[in-house]
């Protein structure tokens, strides 16, 4: 299969008044055309930084500081430009803003957590997903750059739309676009429901709606950042057996990011976990619920109660992850404090080695290529102190 | 219209059930059916002097004025009290002023002036504004430093230097628009035209335009993070499209709540500009106020009238400011806007 997105060594940090924030630590993956990758780890471990990292989108504290994400898009690869090129594979983090711009929606799209405060309260759903048809129309029309010559958006139609606000702005066409999208989503009475406010949608057709948005530039990398978070249980099934579908019509790549990993045995084809911004372990899915080799992964498959795994019973995780700032952080495995197979080896700030043979399993964890050792154990708790007396 | 249907229900719905808003319906609608048919209702020509009808007091304020002169009789100074009577009559219900003008009917196209001014004054500050603090909201950092340091610097500007300086560049520059009831032939050319004084307009926009910009940039502020926007960012959407399609629809109750507000103060910046006689036209209540200033002791109407005028006009427009903030309070109006 051919890969889509390489993510090499990417780095993102957040700049707030108390210190920069590690988000994202020197993570690798790839994604493979038409697979779904998912993305686990707890909360603030760095998900959703690595999603928006990929599509461009991090606020304005937050920026990639290292590292390059490899995207396959041949034509972009052959135009000349100050981005670095790779084959057939571009670094998106080289292309200026507007290049970026371009390939949102078009090439990489995103579906967010709470789909009720991801549509506009003041404008119709339906408009709302024509818009997203009508950048994919301009950019197909005249790649690397979604202006419209019928269109614009300058200084002057800003003062008309303040003193005039409700100009229609979509054509024909994209609406009727919009409600075959809505319809391909498989919600009901897609012509009327176009007309309606997000107000007027529940959660799970909204969450539809939000992947109609998204899929409307027919793109080839899904970014899912915990699509079914806020969905009810059975709403959460049917939102991701969806996703699944568009996936096998389609060929789309997705990247699902979730704290939940029997979401991920599901509809999955490999995974990474990460903790504390790093990407601590990554494999296909059945190698990592039968072989996990580092222990927060081992913690995180017997949290997950009805999962039959052959892996060694661990003691659910305890204990809180270590803060992001670059002075919270251990000198050694950001993990250690909570490791219950600690040991004086990992004072050191482990690598990621492959584990075994495989090279499509790897950890960044002394277990690895080690087995444990429990004369060389750490106290619990004693790589924190190690760490405070460090300091 | 520029309203969501839930908005506009917001509206009826406290027009129906308190009385102020009513009330400055009322008013305002008057002033509006005032101004728009001054040429109807006025009884007289606004600008015709009668010199033998001057100082007449209002209906009901029929009265005795006792002069007081000194005069020189057979080489003794005598103090002579001549007292006479002037009587109010019906063909100038408000009285006249000191060279005979009807007091109605300087009232009525004075409207014109004071809502034109009012009106036109708070849509150049809404262009300047809005579109700023959008921006700068939007955008943040250097950026917003840059508008809206520009802002503090005209803020910190007097707007009577201002209105000095401007009228020394330009003159009046006064815009002479037809009136239409003249041009159609309805009624006879009283004055033939509206006198719009194009400095004044341009003064109290610079002036108030900061005011919109800030409440502006606050609610681009907070909408920036909405996480719509960042919905709309992941499927392409550019900044401008954000900006028009998305901050401007969501920050707009404020705005509209403010720039009511700003039609009442600009109204009284131009009679204060007007006063002092910076709006190249005479028929403006500020410049009526000034005309009666000497005449308060004699005659109280010349003054009096043309300022309850101004007071009636800025209350009747606070009362619909209030009706619009009341209905439309982003906490009990989930689609009025506000953002996170
Ligand atoms: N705008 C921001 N400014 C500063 N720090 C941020 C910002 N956004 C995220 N962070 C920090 O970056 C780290 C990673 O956050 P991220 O949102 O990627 O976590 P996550 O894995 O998506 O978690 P969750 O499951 O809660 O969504 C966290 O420590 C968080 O506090
Ligand atoms: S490196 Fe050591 S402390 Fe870190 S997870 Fe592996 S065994 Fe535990
Ligand atoms: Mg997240």
């Amino acid at each position: 299969m051919t890969d889509l997105l390489r993510a090499r060594d990417l780095t993102a940090r957040f700049d707030t008044e108390d210190g920069r924030v590690h988000a994202v630590e020197s993570v690798s993956f790839t994604v493979e055309a038409g697979e779904s990758f998912g993305l686990v780890g707890e909360s603030g471990s760095g998900k959703s930084a690595t999603a928006l990292s990929i599509a461009g989108l991090l606020p304005a504290a937050g920026t990639i500081t290292g590292g390059s994400l490899w995207f396959r898009t041949p034509e972009l690869a052959a135009t000349p430009g100050e981005h670095d090129v790779d084959g057939e594979f571009v670094d998106l983090t080289t292309l200026p803003a507007n290049a970026r711009r371009s390939l949102r929606g078009t090439e990489i799209a995103m579906v967010f957590q709470d789909p009720m405060s991801s549509f506009d309260p003041s404008a119709t759903v339906g408009s709302q997903i024509a818009k997203a048809v009508e950048v994919q129309q301009r950019a197909s029309a005249r790649p690397r750059s979604t202006r419209s010559k019928t269109e614009t958006y300058g200084l002057g139609s800003l003062i008309r739309d303040s003193l005039l606000p409700t100009r229609s702005f979509v054509s024909e066409s994209s609406r009727e676009r919009a409600i075959e999208l809505l319809e391909r989503v498989g919600i009901p009475d897609p012509a009327r429901r176009a007309e309606q406010h997000p107000t007027e949608f529940s959660g799970g057709m909204l969450q539809r709606a939000m992947i109609a948005q998204a899929i409307a530039g027919k793109p080839r990398l899904l970014l899912a950042d915990e699509p079914t978070t806020a969905l009810d249980v059975t709403i959460q099934a049917q939102i991701l057996s969806l996703l699944n579908e568009i996936q096998d019509d389609t060929g789309l790549s997705v990247v699902l990011i979730t704290h939940d990993l029997g979401v991920v045995a599901h509809h999955s084809d490999r995974v990474g976990v990460m903790y504390a911004g790093e990407l601590v372990e990554r494999a296909p899915i059945d190698r990592l619920f039968d072989a996990p080799v580092h222990p927060y992964t081992q913690g995180l498959l017997s949290a997950v109660p009805d999962l039959d795994t052959t892996a060694t019973p661990s003691p659910s995780l305890s204990g809180r992850m270590t803060g992001l700032h670059a002075h919270e952080l251990p000198e050694g495995c950001y993990f250690a404090d909570r490791c219950p197979q600690a040991m004086t080896d990992c004072r050191a700030h482990p690598e990621e080695r492959p584990v075994a043979e495989t090279d499509r399993h790897s950890a960044r964890c002394v277990l690895t290529d080690r087995a444990f050792d429990p004369d060389r154990a750490l106290e619990p708790g004693a790589a924190h102190e190690m760490e405070r007396d460090h300091q | 219209m520029m309203f969501t249907p839930r908005t506009r229900r917001a509206l009826r719905r406290t027009l129906r059930r308190q009385l102020l808003p009513k009330l400055g319906v009322v008013l305002f609608g008057l002033l509006v059916v005032g101004a728009l048919c001054a040429p109807l209702l006025a009884p007289h020509d606004p600008t015709t002097q009668q010199l033998d009808e001057k100082l007449r007091p209002p209906i009901g304020f029929s009265g005795q004025t006792e002069q007081t002169s000194s005069q020189l009789v057979d080489g003794e100074v005598k103090t002579v009290t001549e007292t006479t009577t002037i009587s109010a009559t019906w063909t100038h219900p408000l009285g006249t002023d000191a060279l005979g003008r009807d007091m109605l009917s300087r009232v009525l196209y004075g409207a014109r002036t004071s809502l034109l001014v009012g009106l036109l004054g708070t849509t150049v500050a809404a262009i300047i504004g809005v579109p700023t603090g959008l921006i700068a909201g939007y955008y943040g950092g250097r950026i917003d430093d840059a508008l809206m340091r520009s802002g503090d610097v005209m803020l910190a500007f007097p707007s009577l230097v201002l209105a000095v300086a401007l009228v020394g560049l330009f003159g009046t520059a006064t815009v002479r628009i037809p009136d239409p009831w003249v041009v159609l032939g309805i009624t006879p050319a009283m004055p033939a035209h509206v006198v719009l004084p194009g400095t004044v307009v341009l003064v109290v926009g610079l002036v108030n335009w900061v005011w919109l910009a800030r409440i502006a940039r606050g609610e681009a502020m907070g909408l920036a993070n909405a996480p719509y926007v960042l919905a709309a960012r992941s499927v392409g959407a550019s900044d401008r499209f954000i900006l028009r399609r998305h901050v401007l629809p969501n920050a707009l109750t404020p705005i509209l709540v403010l720039a009511t507000i700003q039609v009442a103060t600009i109204i009284l910046l131009e009679s204060a500009l007007a006063f002092l006689g910076f709006t190249g036209t005479t028929l403006s209540w500020g410049f009526d106020v000034s005309q009666g200033r000497d005449l308060l002791s004699t005659a109280w109407w010349v003054t009096t009238i043309p300022g309850f005028a101004i007071v009636f006009a800025v209350f009747a427009v606070n009362l619909i400011g209030d009706w619009f903030r009341d209905a439309l309070d982003p906490g009990i109006d989930a689609d009025g806007g506000g953002g996170p």
